[in-house]
C-alpha cells in the first residue's frame, strides 16, 4: 500500500506542480476575469453617468427643477444658450444638451445628443421630465398632500415562476449539454496527460528501476489513481472558486441579476450534476484515461505522446458527435444500446437520465457494467504492462544483436 | 545466495541467454564481462523478473517477487534520473519504492561521500553527468540492499570518483551484501570482483576466480628490458611474438610457460637485467582472446 501511496503521491505532485495544470487550473477563471474587465471597461465607458449635458430653457425654475430632479447626469450650468451647447456637443465636450420649456401645463423637451458611447438617451432623461410633468399636472389639478399622495400609490406586483414540462425539458437539455461537454474536454485534456505521463516513462530508463522496486499492475494503479485525483482536482478547484465568487457576484449588479434571473435553471443543473451524472462523468473519463495508458504503453516511439491519444480521442469524439446528434431522441435504440457500453455509457446514459426514459435498475446496470469494464481493463493493462514498457528496449537490443551477428 | 539455474532466454527465434548458471554469495563480488549485445543487461533484466525466461533465478531460495525486490539495488547502464526533480525527491522516491525511508540528513551524508557537486535542493538537470551518476548510485545503494546489481557502473566516472565507486562497493561487501556488475573495463573487475563470469553471445564462455581465470591460461607474457633487438629476441626459442613497448622494453608472448626458463639463461647469459618479469595473460588479454575465437 505504501508504495502504491508513493508512486500516487509522486505523480499526482508531479503533476500538479507543472504549468499545464496551473494553466488549466487558473486558466478559465483567467479567461473569466480577463472577460468581466473588458465587460466592466465597456460599461464604464458606455455609462451614461459620466455623461455631461447642458439644459437649455426659458424658464430658469423648470431648469432648476430639472437639475434638482435629475441625480443621474452632470449639468453643465455655465453653458446658457443652444448655440453655444451645440457647439461643444459638436467638439464632444458635451454628450448633448436638452431644452426644456413649457406650454400650457405641457413640458415640451428636446434632446440633441452626441456621438460619444456615453450620451444619454430617452432612457436616461424620460424619468427626471416625468417626475417634472406630474409635479407640474399636481400645480395645476390643485391637489392636497393626502390627493397626492393617494395618486402615487403603485400596485403590488410579483412574478412568481411556475416551472411546466417545457421549462423541465430545457432544464434537462441544458444539463445534459453541460455533462457532455464536460465529459469530453475532461476526457480530451486528461487522455492526453495519461498518455504523455506513459510515453515518457517508457522513453526513460526509470522504468527499469521502478519495476526493480515494484510490480507494474502497482505502479499502473498508481498512475490511474494519480489522474483520477487530478481531476477530482480540478473540479474541487472550480467547486470551490464558486463558493469564493457567490458572494462577490452578488455585490456586481450585471451578475447579480443574471444569477436571480436564473436561480431556478442553476440550482437544477446542479442537482442534475451532482447525482448520477457526476458518476458517469468520474467513471468514464477513468476508463478513457486506461485506454490512452495503454495506447502510451503500446507507442513505438516515445516521443510521439500525440499519437498515443489519437485513438481514445476519436471514441470521445465520435461518442460526443453521437450524444449531440441524439440530445433530443433518448428514446432511440441506438440510445438505449450505447447506454450499456463503456466509453459510451457515459454520455448516452445521462442522455437517457435526462430523457426520463430510464429506472435506476438500468442506471445501477450501466454503472456496474462500466465499474466491471474498467477492473478489467487495469487488470488486463496491468498485466502486461511491464512487458509492453519495456518492448522497446526489446526491439533495441535485437537489433544490435542481429547487427552485431 | 543469487543462484541462476539453467537461465535462458529467446527473443523470437534469438537466444539472448543460453543456459546460464551460477552464483554469488553474501559478501562476493561477481564481475560480468562481455562484449555489446552478449546478453548481460538481459540476464540482468531476467534477475529483476522484467520479463520472463525460462529456467530459475532465486535470492536466499526465494523467487525474486514482492517484498524481495527491497532488497535489491539495481544501477541501470544508461543514467535514469527524472530531470526536473532535486535531488532529495528524487533518492526520497526510489528510496520510498524499496520501503526505505531516506531522511534528508542521510541523504546528506551520502552526497557528501559521493562527494556530489550540489545540494539536496538541486535540480537533477543542473547537475553534471557524472555528479547524475553519482546520484544514481546514491538511489542504488541507500537503502542498503543486500543484493546489487550494476550495469556498468564506472561508465562515465573520472578515475577519481571511479575509485570513490569501488571503495562504496568494497564497503558494501563488507556488510555482507552480494554484488554482481558488469565493466569493459578488465582493470576495475580485476581489481575488485572475487569471481568473473564471461559471457558471449548468450552463452557463458569462462567463470571462475579471477586469478584461477588468469592462470588457467599460463604465465606467457614476458616483460623483458634489455639492449636486444625486437628481431633478435624474435628469434629465440620458445617466443611467439614480441611487441616493442618502450625503447628497450618489450612483451614477448611465450609459446609455454615453460619457454620462460631457456629464454632467461639465452637473455641474461649470467649478466645483471633490468627486468625479467613472467606473468598470466591479464583478463583484458582474455576477454579479447576469448570474444575473437567466439566469434570466429
Amino acid at each position: 500500500m505504501s508504495k502504491l501511496w508513493t508512486i500516487i503521491s509522486e505523480t499526482y505532485l508531479r503533476q500538479v506542480k507543472s504549468w499545464s495544470f496551473l494553466s488549466l487550473i487558473f486558466g478559465p477563471f483567467l479567461i473569466l476575469a480577463i472577460g468581466m474587465g473588458i465587460g466592466y471597461f465597456t460599461a464604464s465607458n458606455g455609462d451614461s453617468s459620466t455623461a455631461k449635458i447642458v439644459v437649455v430653457s426659458s424658464q430658469p425654475a423648470l431648469k432648476q427643477a430639472f437639475i434638482s430632479q435629475n441625480k443621474k447626469l452632470k449639468v453643465e450650468t455655465a453653458v446658457t444658450s443652444s448655440k453655444q451647447a451645440e457647439k461643444l456637443t459638436k467638439k464632444d465636450d458635451l454628450q448633448g444638451y436638452l431644452v426644456l420649456n413649457e406650454k400650457q401645463g405641457r413640458l415640451q423637451a428636446e434632446f440633441y445628443q452626441g456621438d460619444s458611447d456615453n450620451a444619454p438617451d430617452k432612457e436616461d432623461l424620460a424619468p427626471s421630465i416625468n417626475a417634472l410633468q406630474t409635479a407640474v399636472n399636481v400645480q395645476q389639478a390643485r391637489l392636497t398632500v393626502k390627493q397626492v399622495q393617494e395618486l402615487q400609490t403603485r400596485p403590488q406586483l410579483k412574478i412568481k415562476q411556475v416551472t411546466g414540462k417545457a421549462n423541465d425539458t430545457t432544464i434537462k437539455m441544458i444539463t445534459f449539454m453541460v455533462v457532455i461537454f464536460v465529459v469530453y474536454f475532461v476526457i480530451l485534456i486528461y487522455s492526453s496527460i495519461m498518455a504523455q505521463e506513459v510515453v515518457a516513462d517508457k522513453g526513460h530508463k526509470i522504468i527499469e528501476i521502478i519495476f526493480s522496486s515494484t510490480t507494474p499492475e502497482k505502479y499502473f494503479c498508481g498512475k490511474v489513481i494519480a489522474i483520477l485525483l487530478m481531476i477530482i482536482t480540478q473540479m474541487l478547484s472550480y467547486i470551490a472558486f464558486g463558493l469564493i465568487a457567490w458572494p462577490f457576484a452578488q455585490h456586481i449588479k450585471s451578475a447579480r441579476n443574471w444569477l436571480t434571473a436564473n436561480q431556478s435553471l442553476i440550482r437544477q443543473i446542479l442537482h442534475n450534476l451532482l447525482g448520477s451524472a457526476m458518476l458517469y462523468i468520474i467513471l468514464g473519463v477513468t476508463a478513457y484515461v486506461i485506454l490512452a495508458a495503454y495506447f502510451g504503453a503500446i507507442s513505438k516511439s516515445s516521443a510521439n505522446a500525440s499519437q498515443a491519444a489519437q485513438w481514445p480521442t476519436m471514441i470521445c469524439v465520435v461518442a460526443f458527435i453521437l450524444a449531440l446528434t441524439y440530445a433530443t431522441q433518448p428514446h432511440a435504440v441506438l440510445v438505449k444500446i450505447l447506454s450499456y457500453v463503456p466509453l459510451f455509457s457515459s454520455y448516452f446514459m445521462p442522455l437517457r437520465v435526462f430523457g426520463g426514459n430510464v429506472n435506476v435498475i438500468e442506471i445501477m446496470g450501466s454503472l456496474l457494467l462500466l465499474m466491471v469494464a474498467i477492473i478489467l481493463a487495469v487488470y488486463y493493462i496491468g498485466k502486461s504492462y511491464g512487458r509492453l514498457m519495456l518492448q522497446q528496449d526489446w526491439s533495441k537490443r535485437k537489433l544490435s544483436l542481429f547487427r552485431r551477428n | 545466495m543469487l543462484k541462476i539455474d539453467h537461465v535462458s532466454k529467446n527473443f523470437g527465434e534469438l537466444a539472448a541467454l543460453k543456459d546460464v548458471s551460477f552464483t554469488v554469495e553474501p559478501g562476493q563480488i561477481l564481475g560480468l564481462i562481455g562484449q555489446n549485445g552478449a546478453g548481460k543487461s538481459t540476464l540482468f533484466h531476467s534477475i529483476l523478473n522484467l520479463f520472463s525466461y525460462e529456467g530459475n533465478i532465486t535470492w536466499q531460495d526465494q523467487m525474486i517477487t514482492g517484498s524481495a525486490f527491497d532488497q535489491i539495488g539495481y544501477l541501470p547502464e544508461e543514467r535514469s534520473l527524472l530531470p526536473n526533480l532535486t535531488i532529495e525527491r528524487q533518492i526520497k522516491y526510489l528510496a520510498k519504492l524499496k520501503d526505505f525511508n531516506a531522511s534528508s540528513s542521510l541523504i546528506d551524508d551520502w552526497l557528501k561521500r559521493f562527494e556530489v557537486k550540489g545540494d539536496r535542493k538541486t535540480k537533477i538537470k543542473l547537475l553534471s553527468k557524472g555528479n547524475q551518476q553519482k546520484v544514481q548510485l546514491i538511489c542504488t545503494l541507500i537503502h542498503q540492499p543486500k543484493l546489487i546489481i550494476l550495469d556498468e557502473p564506472f561508465s562515465g566516472l573520472d578515475p577519481v570518483n571511479a575509485e570513490l565507486l569501488k571503495q562504496a562497493i568494497l564497503s558494501a561487501k563488507e556488510n555482507g551484501a552480494a554484488i554482481i556488475f558488469s565493466s569493459h573495463n578488465m582493470a576495475n573487475v580485476e581489481e575488485v570482483c572475487d569471481q568473473l563470469v564471461m559471457l558471449n553471445l548468450g552463452e557463458i564462455v569462462l567463470r571462475g576466480n579471477v586469478n584461477e581465470v588468469r592462470n588457467q591460461f599460463g604465465k606467457i607474457n614476458l616483460f623483458v628490458t634489455t639492449d636486444w633487438t625486437e628481431q633478435q629476441l624474435a628469434e629465440l626459442t620458445g617466443v611467439k611474438s614480441v611487441k616493442k613497448l618502450l625503447p628497450q622494453h618489450y612483451l614477448l608472448k611465450l609459446l609455454t610457460p615453460e619457454a620462460g626458463k631457456q629464454i632467461f639463461i639465452q637473455l641474461t647469459q649470467g649478466q645483471y637485467i633490468e627486468q625479467f618479469s613472467q606473468e598470466a595473460l591479464s583478463l583484458d588479454e582474455i576477454f579479447r582472446m576469448k570474444a575473437g575465437k567466439s566469434n570466429e
